[in-house]
């Protein structure tokens, strides 16, 4: 059931999507029904963010909703992320906390989930790739509007939070969801015209070499990526053909890097947006990923499903694609 | 999905093959190495080795 509403307090309504986010972390605070909200609050300027957590009732005032941040959430909530926790942010935020919650790197009874509509698209090249914009996979999943906030609950989780807020429904005129549904479609085409491969072999291989030895091999890649949670690097291990510690790294650091997230990449970009070198990583891991994903059937981050490499499909045997690839 | 990997980067598939040998079938076992040991040589060189 899509809701549209906004707060009734009016220092608040002036907020983007007329407050009801910042009335929402407000009132699951102060309820009780989460110790902490964790989200982007404002830095020194409208374009500062910096992450948060927000434990007071009375700070949700210095929450920030509608800018780009190039951090993950989910990596905090994977760190420090104890008690009873809300998460609001992007669906990218969102689908990661999905992928780690299956790999047992969360405890998901004391996790909720909000998350918020890209509506603008930050001028990045993953983000103008992305697919999901709308957190249909959160327990509440928002999109802001100019007066108001489209709200949905996705389940009791997400309605029981909801229930905690005091809002005004508002009536929303037909033209918020129909400027809403078309802009959906218009990055959807966005996203659908991008263009994947490289022409030849050759060509991408002298393309991705090329990228990969500019490597410094700082980490920044597998330091920044929402979904790395080993706490032993198999990439500072000393095998063979690539040397723990050596600098600048061999061309199959990259791909070692590429054979461990691929299946779950969720073109977040955070890869791409650390590398001091400008590598752009996450192309290739976005690439490999629709292309396995064509073939597995499985996405990243959107449901309950588990990972290809996570079990054995009997189809596999008999699909020369996968397993024994075309011989 | 390795063999995909290396597409996607323009390394020949061809360099990685996937076989269920068992340890009765030491013919087999003979064959198919040998077999590929020809193909990656036909290959040529692996081009992820940095040449000076």
């Amino acid at each position: 059931m899509k809701k549209f509403i906004a707060v009734k307090n009016a220092k608040l309504r002036s907020e983007a999507g007329g407050g009801a986010i910042q009335e929402l972390a407000r009132a699951m605070l102060a309820s009780g029904l989460v110790d902490r909200v964790l989200t982007f609050a404002k830095g020194l300027d409208e374009e500062d963010l910096l992450p948060a957590f927000i434990d007071k009732a009375d700070d949700v005032g210095n929450m920030a909703l509608n800018a780009y941040a190039p951090y993950s959430l989910s990596r905090f909530v994977r760190d420090y992320g104890e008690g009873k926790l809300a998460v609001i942010g992007r669906t990218c935020d969102i689908r990661a906390l999905l992928e780690l919650r299956k790999r047992n790197g969360l405890n998901e009874a004391d996790l909720l989930t909000v998350g918020i509509a890209c509506s603008e698209t930050p001028d990045r090249q993953n983000c103008l790739r992305c697919e999901y914009r709308v957190p249909f996979m959160a327990d509440l999943s928002c999109v802001l509007a100019e007066d108001g906030t489209l709200v949905e609950a996705t389940g009791d989780k997400g309605a029981q939070a909801l229930g905690t807020g005091s809002f005004e429904e508002l009536s929303p005129s037909k033209e918020i969801f129909d400027a809403e549904a078309a802009r959906q479609v218009a990055l959807a085409e966005q996203a659908a015209a991008f263009e994947l491969q490289h022409a030849s072999p050759a060509e991408r291989l002298a393309y991705w070499f090329g990228q990969f030895d500019k490597c410094i091999k700082c980490f920044g890649c597998r330091n920044s990526c929402p979904l790395c949670y080993c706490k032993d690097c198999v990439l500072e291990a000393d095998r063979g053909l690539v040397r723990g510690g050596e600098i600048a790294p061999a061309r199959l650091f990259h791909l070692t890097r590429l054979a461990h997230v691929a299946d779950s990449c969720l073109n977040c970009g955070q890869c791409e947006a650390a590398c001091p070198m400008g590598i752009p990583i996450s192309k290739l891991y976005h690439m490999l990923n629709k292309e396995l994903s064509a073939v597995f059937g499985f996405t990243p981050g959107i449901n309950a499903d588990l990972p290809p490499l996570f079990g054995f499909d009997e189809k596999e045997k008999s699909d020369d694609s996968t397993l024994f690839g075309g011989r | 999905m390795v063999r995909q990997l290396l597409d996607t980067v323009g390394i020949e598939p061809g360099r990685v093959r996937c076989e269920w040998i068992s340890s009765a079938e030491g013919t087999k076992f003979a064959r198919v190495i040998a077999e590929f040991v020809e193909e990656v040589k036909a290959l040529g060189p692996s081009p992820v080795v940095k040449t000076a």
